[in-house]
């Protein structure tokens, strides 16, 4: 093979300026991005724990999914307590767990209250995966090693996300919108959370009083079983899922060692809801075997409710889907959890 | 011109419609209007039968491929050739 | 792993700036090699599982190809070609969930969430070079070459699938230190930032406007043409782009890679698009399913039916290919149906007009323009069953009816 030609020195230059243009243009980007755009996706564990940190010391968490989130503190500080409500949308049973611990870690934690949903352990893991890894300080390993999430080499693609997160190239076309939204004078989003973590509907509570909302389509249960393939999805395997079980167990065996407080009830749904489930052999089956199970958890300072047991709280009319409910019925769901809470702590020890 | 460019040159004519088309090495798709696709099979199938050969898929991608022209066929039917005379 | 991560933008500079030094040398394919599988271990996120597979997969292959180089019957080749392929596909099919092929069961059973990034792609290779072998095509498979072949970064995500006998001559101009100018580098790093910005700025606002939701919450013949355009052009700003990053970023340092774009959005015709829309991937389908069918037909005499058969059976196979819907699969088939029926139009027109009056026909602008105009209408409905499953399809249709 020839000796290839000698290059110049100008020749040289060129060459490597242009691959140093190269390789710094996606860093110059990604800082742009960072400099001018809102965060692209600001997920509401994010959102919830900001709030938990200006909220000071608490004392009592609800910690479960969105069928929790309208429940306020009102009936909580009654007994003087400082609550804070931690459910977030479409939790999996290692969210919930991992929502606790993240509590327990930060804050003097004495009061537990689960929100458990049925439909969220009939399968493997029901989202397959978290949707709130990426929440900053959901990933303490302190925190990690109690749902068992793997560390090692989860915990090198965890550090590399946060690399991401400071050089967010991807945000190009976010940072064009935003930039586009800004020079036309749009506001940025508002945030629905209360300063107690709970949320208001506004704009389905305006709807309601405007008489535009319409309760007959939003009530239906197949939003909730809204793939055609519901059923296999929800009976893949036909049983509880094992590993959620574990989890549970885990969890319930360290709140009795740290000597918390915890009632654990499961979330009602409107009554078609209901009969939809018991309609189908299987998923009755499922219930009742789920049901069970947290029933052999009740002893001690640890308390299940079945959704039969808060029944007198519910008004199907409060309900705004199928297992979405506010006004009146949060607030009296939030007071019979109380006082659930206040008579157990009082009697248990 | 060698007997196998002078009876490629009739398979060439006959497929690609062109009584007056004259045979050279450098021809290739860009050059011979038709030898598309379609025109490119007519043309394998045409040859084989003129040469009682069979060409592989991987001999008939390649004649396909860019830079390659109608010298290719030429080399790859000598070659079948010589083969076949080796085996005797 | 996504290509928008940092880790992979300082692993691309890396290989821009270690190829391009002169004091690399004769180790240029080593250091590509290397560079490469620092690529897969990031794309895999370090899942040892996944890599694992992978490394069988390649394993397998190689062993089954040097077999295959040293046997000399043609038939024993054969044999071990099948040997290899069969299972193969079916590991393929299985890891890139062909439930519809392997049955629930077995996908229950042997359904771990493996990472099969760029495996389609690598099969592609595999089947290139294990034909090859049994065609007598390739004499010698020295081992650093093949390695680098099937994971060269620069082709693994998502090709353009390059040939063995083309990628040999250019990983010799590689490890031989052939120079590039300055204008060269200039021009392809001009060409690579470009992809970039096709990829993640114009991409991501056509991906960002594609979709269904808009059209249903506010149907009018404005959102409509969104629905329609939207995703495909996506589609082909964000490949295309890829491409160009990849192919400006392996020429800038001496490493030619096969073109996959030429201006697919001029295409006149189903015909005129594949050969210009993932030109690889459809020369590929063409050189081992459409041409050995159509063969297959011609030889037997049946000539009518060669074509519209071939074309149909390897466009559908191509639509199978992009994924496990049957979406996709109709897809492949209206586009095999479009070039059965350019082709018959081509032979029409050829009969009626004579050569003379088909090349005039070509020629004309009127005519090239009308067909453009109708084959992009064509062009977007074919990707409707493509982006959207059989409920979607019947809502848009409901909600185009009250329009």
């Amino acid at each position: 093979m020839s000796r290839p030609e000698p290059r110049n020195g100008q020749d040289r230059f060129r060459r490597w300026a242009a691959v140093g243009v190269f390789a710094l243009f996606p860093w110059c980007v990604g800082a742009l991005n960072r400099a001018l755009s809102p965060p692209e996706e600001t997920t509401e564990g994010a959102e919830k724990v900001n709030l938990l940190a200006w909220r000071g010391p608490v004392d009592t968490v609800l910690a479960g999914d969105s069928r929790v989130m309208t429940i306020r503190e009102t009936a909580f500080a009654s007994y003087g307590w400082r609550f804070f409500n931690m459910g977030l949308s479409g939790m999996s049973p290692e969210d919930v767990v991992l929502q606790f611990a993240y509590a327990r870690s930060r804050h003097p934690v004495r009061r537990l209250i689960l929100g458990l949903s049925f439909e969220n352990m009939t399968e493997r893991f029901p989202y397959e995966f978290s949707r709130y890894r990426k929440a900053a300080r959901f990933r303490h390993p302190a925190v990690l090693g109690v749902a068992g999430w793997p560390q090692g080499r989860n915990a090198l693609k965890l550090r590399l996300e946060d690399l991401y997160d400071w050089f967010p190239v991807g945000r190009a076309a976010s940072t064009v919108l935003y930039l586009q939204a800004k020079s036309a004078g749009q506001a940025p989003p508002a945030t629905s959370w209360l300063p107690d973590g709970s949320i208001r509907y506004e704009q389905i509570e305006e709807q309601i009083r405007e008489g535009q909302y319409d309760f007959a389509k939003y009530r239906k249960p197949e939003i909730f079983f809204n793939r055609p393939d519901f059923e296999a999805r929800y009976l893949e395997t036909g049983s509880l899922s094992p590993d959620a079980r574990k989890l549970f167990l885990r969890l319930v065996d360290q709140i009795r060692n740290d000597g918390t407080t915890a009632v654990m009830f499961e979330t009602a749904t409107t009554a078609d809801f209901d009969r939809r489930i018991e309609g189908n052999p299987a998923l009755a089956r499922l219930r009742r075997e789920w049901r069970a199970f947290f029933r052999a958890q009740s002893r001690g300072c640890v308390r299940f409710l079945e959704a039969g047991e808060m029944r007198a709280a519910y008004a199907d009319a409060d309900f705004i889907d199928a297992v979405h409910y506010i006004g009146k019925t949060s607030e009296r769901v939030g007071a019979a959890l109380a006082r659930e809470l206040h008579e157990l702590e009082a009697t248990c020890r | 011109m060698t007997d196998i460019r002078a009876r490629l040159q009739q398979v060439f004519r006959e497929v690609f419609d062109d009584p007056e088309l004259e045979f050279r090495d450098d021809l290739d798709a860009n050059s011979v209007e038709g030898w598309d696709s379609l025109g490119h099979i007519h043309l394998i199938v045409a040859t084989e039968r003129a040469f009682g050969i069979r060409l592989t898929t991987s001999e008939i991608a390649r004649l396909k491929q860019n830079g390659e022209t109608a010298g290719t066929l030429v080399r790859l039917i000598e070659r079948r050739a010589s083969a076949g005379a080796a085996k005797g | 792993m996504s290509l928008l991560h940092p880790a992979m933008f300082l692993l691309l500079s890396a290989a821009l700036i270690l190829l391009s030094l002169e004091r690399v040398g004769r180790w240029r394919g080593q250091v590509l090699l290397s560079l490469s599988l620092a690529f897969l271990a990031l794309e895999y996120e370090f899942d040892m599982a996944s890599l694992g597979a992978l490394a069988a997969m390649v394993g397998v292959h190689y062993l089954t190809v040097r077999c295959m180089l040293r046997t000399a019957s043609p038939s024993a080749r054969g044999w071990l070609f099948w040997l290899w392929f069969a299972p193969c596909l079916g590991v393929f099919a299985v890891l890139k969930h062909y439930q519809w092929l392997t049955g629930d069961r077995v996908a229950r059973i042997v359904s771990p969430e493996l990472v099969t990034v760029g495996l389609s792609f690598l099969l592609f290779r595999q089947i290139h070079i294990a034909v090859s072998a049994m065609h007598g095509s390739v004499s010698a498979l020295p081992f650093v070459e093949y390695l680098t072949y099937n994971l060269a970064f620069w082709t693994f995500l998502a090709g353009p699938i390059q040939r063995f006998d083309d990628f040999r001559e250019q990983f010799g101009r590689l490890a031989g230190s052939a120079s590039v100018t300055s204008r060269t580098v200039i021009g392809s790093l001009n060409r690579a930032l470009l992809g970039m910005l096709k990829m993640f700025v114009l991409g991501r606002l056509l991906q960002r406007a594609s979709g269904l939701e808009p059209f249903l919450a506010d149907p009018g013949y404005g959102s409509l043409a969104r629905l329609l355009a939207a995703y495909p052009l996506y589609l082909y700003v964000n490949f295309s782009g890829y491409c160009d990053v990849m192919i400006g970023l392996a020429r800038a340092v001496g490493f030619k890679l096969p073109e996959n774009f030429s201006s697919p959005l001029l295409a006149r015709n189903p015909v005129d698009y594949w050969n210009r829309f993932h030109i690889t991937l459809s020369e590929f389908f063409r050189d081992y399913v459409y041409y050995p069918l159509q063969l297959a037909f011609e030889r037997r005499g049946f000539r009518a039916a060669a074509l519209p058969a071939a074309a149909l059976s390897s466009f559908a196979l191509m639509g199978a290919w992009h994924g496990n819907r049957a979406g996709f699969v109709v897809f492949g088939l209206v586009h095999g149906m479009g070039v059965a029926a350019a082709f018959g139009w081509r032979s029409i027109l050829r009969a009626r007009l004579g050569k003379d009056g088909l090349r005039r026909y070509m020629d004309s602008l009127g005519i090239r323009i009308a067909a453009t105009a109708c084959f992009q209408l064509f062009w977007v409905l074919s990707f409707l069953p493509y982006q959207f499953d059989g409920e979607q399809l019947g809502r848009i249709f409901a909600t185009v009816r009250t329009l």
